[in-house]
């Protein structure tokens, strides 16, 4: 049986992507057995979303970055059509 | 999940339209992992530049045994990280058992569980702590944790990225997750318990 700490380990490092099929089942019956844990993970799974919120919304340039491509190409000699 | 065969060729032979797809598709992505690895948007812009412009040069260069936005996204952490020479590579020689350890008792069970739930939880105002949050984090931790969520590079593609083993981006990734959760922990922010996410 995972403990608490093989599952925060598993989900906050990565290495549940690697793990044998037996360890991601365990993971998956250890949260649905342990409020602490199940909050955990979703926390972790929140997190993650709103940065990508977060990193998409504040690079949203799209006028600069066809700039940049203009730029890119027109100095390395190909300028687009 | 390599880069499509037909696609390596065609960049390999310096097919213009083929590039500046490449270019197209890349540049966002790439200017968020440089401003992730701790530069300023302006110094960001010139390293992706400096990066695709080494790209669109040297285009027969590229071997396809990478997707090209991985391979590009080398090119631009080892150009930022050689500027900054010295950068510290403080995850270097650190055991992720340890560093998992000192969260839990014996038995391995929490010493601090997670705290109530807090249906309260404005997510723009998640987003506002989070941000800071993320400031606070070290570059190569920030780097590696947006490479994976933000990026969404496979953990063997942000391993190559960083030339780092996958034992240090464990490393690195555990750090980054903990850190971020326990910052907003600190600023009020608490998971709630079941709600959907």
């Amino acid at each position: 049986m995972l403990r608490c700490k093989d599952v925060t380990r598993l989900c906050a490092s990565d290495e549940i992507r690697t793990a044998p099929l037996m360890t991601r089942l365990g993971v998956r019956m250890h949260l649905m057995l342990c409020r602490h844990c199940r909050r955990y993970a979703r926390e972790l799974t929140r997190i993650a979303a709103a940065a990508r919120a977060l990193y998409r919304d504040a690079a949203d340039t799209r006028e600069r970055d066809e700039a940049m491509v203009r730029r890119v190409l027109r100095e390395s000699g190909r300028p687009p059509d | 999940m390599p880069e499509p065969s037909d696609r390596v060729a065609a960049i390999r032979a310096g097919d213009a339209a083929t590039i500046e797809a490449v270019v197209r598709e890349c540049l966002p992505g790439l200017i968020r992992s440089a401003i992730a690895a701790g530069l300023p948007r302006e110094r960001a812009e010139d390293a992706v530049q400096a990066t695709l412009l080494v790209f669109v040069l040297r285009a027969s260069d590229y071997d396809g045994r990478a997707l090209v936005s991985t391979w590009l996204h080398g090119i631009l952490v080892r150009k930022i990280w050689e500027e900054r020479r010295g950068v510290s590579r403080e995850t270097g020689h650190e055991d992720i058992d340890m560093l998992v350890e000192s969260r839990f008792d014996a038995d391995g069970t929490r010493v601090r569980p997670p705290k109530g739930p807090d249906e309260a939880l404005a997510r723009g105002e998640l987003r506002r702590e989070l941000s800071s949050c993320l400031d606070a984090l070290p570059d190569r931790q920030r780097l590696a944790f947006t490479l994976r969520e933000v990026e969404g590079f496979a953990t063997e593609e942000v391993c190559n990225i960083l030339v780092v083993s996958a034992n240090n981006l464990g490393v690195l990734l555990f750090r980054a997750r903990n850190g971020l959760r326990e910052c907003l922990e600190s600023k009020g922010f608490e998971g709630s318990a079941d709600a959907a996410v």
